[in-house]
């Protein structure tokens, strides 16, 4: 159970406007590397910005799962902030949307659970940055609710700013890292086998994105059905990037540094790029998140 | 097969994208072929790297019409390549999921590449994961990908299901989220929102395909777009990719439904009874869509007179011959009869046709013997479609050529290459000539897998019309095919040597023991190097050697592993993949194969019904039953068609996991297997298997085509075996070209032309010597003269020259030489003025037995004298009847009764002279043991009362070979009741039967032999009830007789047969005759009272059906359901609530039936013992 109650860390959030970004300081590394990434931690190690965090993302994720429908996620966020169970139907009602990723418990379940955190705190750091001079986001999807154990992938189209109907894509591969003192685990080691993943998992959810999201605007059309396209032929319009959380006290100082070794068949300027998101007792921070959401069941 | 492991199938495919990222074409091919080789290990999967090649090529297909460098190839391709990996990859290790998407992916991608039954193929791999038994939120991740899996595997039936209690559990949840006024109750915008949206798509686009409506096409289109517009909710990719694919599939889908297809003017009914019987087609694959749009000459179009269709097995030819069927009825007058030598073909026929008529409101004919008695043999004419052999037709006609064409408007001819083949083929080949110059003739559509020479079969066919307007023809065929050979491996580096004593026969000094083991030489494509791969140890022979390696059949000593049992063991391993049919020479053979394969397997529950069926039947120590516990069968023609039956069934059903069957026309199995062992010497053979018969090519052609069971599995693999190391050149065996493949006439074979040249020399100084020949195809030709000169000459309408009918026979018309036609010709004017001076009455009689000549003399001989007889044992009654008649009135006729005939019969030694002629002997031959026994006399006449009296076949081998071994007495049993009871002896006996009441008639009698002895001893049975039961669609001749001997008992005329049954309704049927599962089945189709539900229901009228009430409590009414039949409880109940108040009545239990599978919404109320039926408003 989270220490602060959800009506405390809700009201943290609220000050910040109930952007992730404003509580995280964003800097950028390894420069001077093929693949410069990106270092995203808490910018306030105070118990009260981590609930915020912990609260935007389940606010987030019930808000994306209800639609945002009034009556549902209104139903929840009424019972989790009010600090009220829920009974009978209306239970029923926010149960329908709270499972499976956040039904069961078992260091499995829990895994899983990080890992999903793990693409909202991707998915909201990333859709929240501001728009940049020469491009602006012009799809970026929720993280899926099929959660596996492998991590996920994702996507960033850009539409690119000054030119008629360009765009630019990045393929992103999301992955936790839980550092184990028992085992000899690094860092380094969780990102090579991210670039390896790229190129496997990574062209499956490409191959379906191409269908998938090919219809959703004329002038994208052409450009989203031919992903696949642009990526074996490693265009300089298709770019892949690999993100990992893990706890903060595990972010490594230098990272990424040999990504190109791993994943070589992507040479040109910028073509790939890292994001490392340091958190805490990561574990605990997705519990807490569980928590808020199924506090109202 | 080759079409994805071509190298210029995959340039195509990778198109210029080959790089870091893609394989280059040869390398993706090698992958693809070691891929192909792992399909037969044990553990077969697909490498990482592979299966992320055929996801990039999956995506590379997203491209759409109209962009920059769209290329339809490309896309074909690439969609082709992608979905044969990502098929092949189910055979591995994924997660739930995973496996969803694979499947899917490679669905969409074969519906895309024109490989529909492909696409259902896969859906069978996975249909496990289609779920309908969890709660939704535990799978709205994949809800959409399940909903798109079902559709794209277009089983109807269960898509029903699924659509059924998804959009049950959605409703459910809708009306959750609205439980109060001011609440949506919507799931547009939520994380249900893209699931729902595909699944309510999915359901109408079923709608479309089943029904045929243009606004349930659009619904989806709508529906479709909402959900890749991200307008019922964002967050779900799956439903995203899936609605992609199915709003592109959609058009597509459309246009390839009956609905769209069908000629202008066809009523839907027609589109409607294909998408709703059983096995539902709601699209047509690719050849059948071209067969429909053909312009000219479309077999479909009732003027067309005459067409061959020519495509290959697994092309969806009977599905050909089903459509063209029922277009006739629906726009056209007449009868249909289809015509099929291979009895299994045409069983494979009435079950598809069933259902199909069924919802058309037509009849199925119920099978009739081969040989007509009489008027009442040649059936019911007013049924719609009659189902039956060559013989049978041929028979009908040498009744009454004029009545058994009476009202036909088609004739389909399946499997018509088979003319080409001695015997029965000429029979096939004489119907064709002789249908083509009736006066009466009717429209004429042939079928074949096997035509090599299309163009001058056409042109014989239908000479007014250009050949390519008279044939149809296409090369696509549904599962790819894998070539291998199997043969004897020695482990020549294990065998072992001792000193031997020198015998006679083996001289060497040395025995040499040598294990064994199988070759497989695998080779997935022409280009490809073969892939050898050996099993472990399976078994060891020894020679005697004179010097090392000495091995031969000669130097091999006794006792050693038959090849036979090396390919069992392989085909035994193969069952882990599919169902195998090893194709052998002999029914002895078969046994044997299939009792080795049992050594290797374990006992199987699955056949558990099988068995029980097989230990009624034949007795629990039949081989059969013991080689069926383990789920494997043999199929041959000494067995009982309801045993083969019983056995194609099981088969189908995957009860069974091998079966070996011999190749003979008759008898081969007509469906398809995922491997296909051909254990056969085939045409061209040197190194022959003893003693075999070799294959032609179009029957091994047929057998090849067995293997891969469309729209079951995606690959069929067909493996020759050799009795030594193959060579590379044995592959090309496998795929026999047009020149080996055409079909003449068999009286073109160098042996039949050695025949007629000895036929020619006796008949040279004397006519008369027709009338002698016997047991060779020159006897059957000259019957066959003798009859259709006796019969062109007899139809009035006939403007026919007498020899027409021999003239356009294939044999000479297609003969390339001129003489070989002269000399038949020439023979057939020798029989044609025989027939000239022969008595009218005399002539006729002999064209009416179906025998040779001789044999129709001598049974007209018999007759004579039988008649004779008869006339002197009741001219006193003829005497009597003369005097106390008036002038100008008819006799009465008395028929005696069955015993009366059979002991007239047994007294005038009858049977037995019957056993001798030529068209019967050599059955009815009993031995004390199966290897070197000596014979045994079992009485023939006693054995028929025994038979008649419907004794179990344990009783009668108990009864006939009481001291023989009781599984090899079992197996003579069978033998015996079958190849003499069941066809020579019914045959022969009826054709004297009829002789003789012929001329009882002709020489004013009023006595008759009872004219149905012949179907009495051909079923087995003794009342009139039994004999009306297994003439009318009933097999199991102990249902027959149990019921049969109750209704005797109450002096039920047998015309009332069907109400007595109907009237015990389904308690009165277990608790009195205790049917199997398969007898209810039976028993529900001949008591079904005929109504058109659907169609009723579409018209939006509310039929009612009555209610076998439940008679412990006070009626109930109310909103009802109905719960499906099960094995523990055979009915159609009803529920009104949780209380079951009842169950359909019998005679409407199929069709009720159909109406729950055709997956329109209904709404149901019991009231007064009566079920309303109504169609339900549908909703989303």
């Amino acid at each position: 159970m989270a220490s602060i109650p959800a009506h405390d860390a809700q009201r943290r959030a609220d000050a910040v406007g109930g952007r992730l970004t404003a509580l995280f300081d964003r800097s950028r590394k390894g420069i001077e590397q093929v693949c410069p990434w990106e270092l995203v931690v808490f910018n306030d190690l105070s118990e009260a910005a981590r609930a915020a965090a912990a609260w935007i993302v389940a606010d987030s994720v019930m808000k994306d799962r209800t639609g945002n429908q009034p009556a549902a996620y209104g139903l929840w966020r009424n019972a989790v902030l009010s600090g009220t169970k829920l009974a009978g139907d209306d239970r029923a009602e926010v149960l329908a949307f709270a499972i499976p990723v956040f039904k069961a418990a078992g260091e499995e379940a829990t895994n899983a659970l990080i890992g999903y955190v793990g693409e909202w705190l991707w998915y909201l750091t990333t859709r929240e940055l501001p728009p940049e001079a020469d491009r602006t986001i012009e799809i970026i999807n929720s993280p899926s609710g099929t959660v596996t154990d492998s991590g996920g992938d994702g996507i960033v189209v850009h539409r690119l700013t000054g030119t008629e109907g360009e765009f630019s894509f990045r393929l992103w591969e999301m992955k936790k890292f839980t550092a184990d003192p028992a085992k000899s685990s690094d860092v380094g080691a969780t990102i090579r086998n991210a670039w390896r993943q790229l190129g496997t998992s990574g062209a499956e959810y490409l191959a379906m994105m191409s269908f998938a999201d090919k219809h959703l605007s004329k002038d994208s059309h052409a450009f989203v059905s031919t992903l696949v396209r642009q990526w074996v032929q490693a265009a300089p319009s298709s770019n892949a990037g690999v993100s990992v959380a893990l706890d903060e006290t595990a972010v490594p100082q230098q990272a990424f540094h040999l990504s190109h070794t791993h994943f070589p068949s992507h040479t040109h300027d910028g073509a790939l790029a890292g994001l490392i998101i340091g958190i805490d007792e990561l574990g605990e921070f997705a519990k807490d998140v569980r928590s808020y959401v199924w506090s109202a069941l | 097969m080759e079409r994805t492991l071509d190298l210029q199938v995959l340039t195509h495919a990778l198109g210029d994208h080959s790089g870091a990222i893609l394989p280059t074409p040869a390398e993706l091919l090698n992958l693809l072929t070691q891929l192909e080789i792992d399909a037969l290990r044990a553990d077969s999967g697909v490498p990482e790297d592979v299966l992320n090649t055929a996801w990039l090529l999956h995506g590379l297909a997203a491209v759409s019409p109209g962009a920059a460098d769209y290329n339809p190839a490309q896309v074909r391709h690439a969609f082709a390549v992608s979905a044969h990996v990502l098929d092949l990859a189910l055979g591995g290790a994924h997660d739930d999921t995973e496996r969803l998407k694979m499947a899917f992916a490679a669905q969409a991608g074969y519906r895309r590449c024109e490989q529909d039954p492909n696409a259902t193929a896969v859906y069978r791999a996975v249909e496990r994961l289609v779920r309908t038994d969890v709660e939704l939120p535990d799978h709205v991740e994949t809800l959409a990908l399940e909903a798109g899996v079902a559709f794209l595997g277009m089983d109807r039936p269960a898509l029903t299901t699924a659509l059924r209690a998804w959009r049950r559990q959605l409703a459910q949840l809708r009306t959750l989220l609205g439980r109060h006024f001011d609440r949506p109750d919507t799931l547009a915008g939520t994380m249900y929102g893209p699931a729902e949206a595909v699944v309510n798509a999915v359901h109408h686009l079923h709608q479309h395909l089943a029904f045929g409506g243009p606004e349930d096409l659009d619904i989806a289109v709508q529906l479709l777009g909402r959900v890749v517009g991200q307008q019922v909710g964002s967050g779900d990719l799956l439903a995203r990719w899936v609605a992609s694919h199915l709003l592109e599939l959609s058009e597509d889908l459309s246009a390839s439904s009956l609905y769209n297809l069908l000629p202008p003017g066809t009523p839907p009914a027609v589109a409607r009874t294909f998408a709703l019987s059983s096995p539902p087609v709601l699209t047509l694959w690719p050849p059948q869509r071209k067969l429909l749009e053909l312009e000219r000459g479309n077999p479909v179009d009732p003027a067309t007179p005459r067409s061959l269709i020519s495509v290959p097995t697994s092309a969806g030819k009977t599905l050909m011959a089903q459509l063209v069927i029922c277009a006739h009825l629906a726009q056209a007058s007449g009868r249909v009869l289809y015509v099929s030598p291979m009895r299994s073909l045409g069983r494979e026929m009435r079950q598809a046709l069933r259902g199909r008529l069924r919802l058309l409101g037509r009849r199925l004919a119920a099978e009739l013997p081969d040989f007509p008695i009489g008027e009442r043999g040649l059936g019911n004419l007013n049924d719609d479609v009659e189902i039956l052999t060559p013989e049978r037709l041929m028979h009908m006609l040498r009744h009454d050529p004029v009545e058994a064409l009476d009202g036909v408007g088609l004739i389909v001819v399946d499997e018509a290459h088979h003319m080409a083949r001695a015997q029965r083929g000429f029979v096939l080949e004489g119907l064709l000539a002789f249908c083509q110059v009736h006066p009466g003739a009717p429209r004429l559509v042939l079928l074949s897998a096997a035509v090599g020479n299309r163009a001058s079969l056409a042109s014989w066919l239908d000479p007014s019309r250009p050949p390519e307007e008279v044939y149809f023809s296409d090369t696509w065929r549904g599962p790819r095919r894998l070539h291998g050979l199997l043969s004897p491996h020695y482990m020549r580096d294990r065998v072992e040597r001792t000193a031997r004593k020198p015998t006679k026969k083996a001289r060497g000094r040395v025995k040499a023991v040598v294990p064994m083991a199988l070759r497989m030489a695998l080779r997935p494509t022409t280009a490809s190097k073969p892939t050898v791969l050996l099993t472990r140890e399976l078994g060891r022979r020894s020679y005697a050697e004179t010097y090392p390696g000495d091995w031969s059949r000669e130097t091999l000593l006794a006792g050693g592993t038959a090849s036979y049992r090396l390919f069992a063991a392989g085909a035994a391993y193969l069952t882990t993949k599919g169902s195998v049919l090893v194709v052998v020479a002999t029914k002895k053979e078969a046994r044997n194969t299939a009792r080795a394969i049992t050594e290797h397997l374990e006992e199987r529950a699955e056949a558990e019904s099988l068995v029980t069926y097989l230990s009624e039947t034949l007795g629990s120590e039949h081989p059969l039953v013991s080689c069926a516990r383990k789920g494997v069968a043999y199929h041959h023609g000494a067995l009982p068609d309801d045993v083969l039956e019983a056995v194609e069934d099981a088969l189908r059903a995957g009860q069974l996991l091998a079966i070996a069957s011999t190749s003979t026309l008759t008898d081969g199995v007509n469906l398809p297997v995922r491997t296909v062992i051909v254990h056969h010497s085939i045409s061209g053979d040197f190194l022959s298997y003893e003693r075999q018969r070799q294959m032609s090519d179009a029957e091994l052609l047929n057998a090849v085509g067995r293997a891969g069971r469309a729209g079951r599995e995606s690959e069929g693999w067909i493996l020759l075996t050799r009795p030594v190391t193959p060579a590379n050149a044995d592959f090309d065996r496998l795929a026999p070209g047009d020149d080996q493949l055409r079909v003449t006439s068999a009286l073109l074979d160098a042996e039949v032309l050695e025949q007629l040249a000895e036929a020619e020399n006796r008949v040279r100084d004397d006519a008369d010597e027709v009338l002698m020949l016997a047991g060779t195809l020159v006897a059957d030709f000259v019957a066959y003269v003798w009859f259709t000169v006796d019969a062109l000459g007899s139809m009035p309408a006939s403007n026919s020259t007498p020899l027409k009918a021999v003239e356009n026979l294939p044999a000479l018309q297609l003969v390339e030489d001129p003489q070989e036609r002269a000399r038949w010709l020439s023979l057939a004017e020798k029989v044609a003025a025989v027939h000239a001076v022969t008595s009218p009455t005399t002539r006729r009689r002999w064209a009416t037995t179906g025998t040779s000549l001789f044999s129709a003399r001598n049974l007209d001989e018999v007759a004579r004298w039988l008649a004779g007889e008869v006339r002197a044992l009741t001219a006193h009654r003829d005497e009597a009847q003369w005097e106390g008649d008036f002038e100008g009135w008819p006799l009465a006729v008395e028929e005696w009764s069955l015993r009366r005939t059979l002991d007239f019969l047994t007294q005038h030694n009858v049977l037995d002279m019957l056993l001798r002629l030529p068209e019967v002997e050599g059955n009815w031959k009993f031995t004390d043991q199966e290897h070197r026994g000596k014979p045994l006399q079992v009485p023939v006449s006693q054995a028929i009362t025994d038979w008649i009296s419907g004794m179990p076949i344990p009783r009668l081998a108990q009864r006939w070979l009481p001291a023989v071994d009781r599984v090899w007495a079992l197996e003579q049993t069978v033998d015996n009741i079958s190849g003499t009871f069941e066809h020579a002896l019914s045959w022969t006996l009826g054709a004297l039967v009829h002789l003789v009441n012929t001329r009882l008639g002709d020489a004013g009698s009023s006595t008759r032999l009872h004219p149905e002895t012949s179907w009495y001893l051909r079923h087995g049975v003794d009342t009139a009830q039994a004999l009306k039961l297994l003439t009318s669609g009933i097999t199991s001749r102990r249902l027959a007789h149990a019921m049969g001997s109750v209704a005797a008992e109450q002096r039920i005329p047998s015309a009332d047969m069907k109400e007595w049954v109907t009237a015990w309704q389904m308690e009165g049927w277990i608790s009195l005759f205790g049917p199997t599962a398969r007898e209810i089945d039976e028993l529900l189709e001949y008591v079904r009272q005929p109504r058109d539900l659907i169609g009723e229901l579409m018209a939006d009228r509310t039929p009612l059906v009555e209610v076998a009430l439940d008679p412990w409590q006070e009626p109930t009414a109310g909103e009802a359901t109905l719960v499906r039949p099960s094995p523990n409880s055979p009915t159609l109940s009803v529920f009104v609530g949780q209380l079951w108040a009842g169950y359909i009545q019998v005679q409407h239990q199929v069709d009720v039936l159909a109406v729950l599978d055709s997956g329109l919404p209904l709404s149901l109320y019991l009231m007064n013992g009566q079920l309303t039926i109504g169609k339900a408003p549908s909703s989303g």
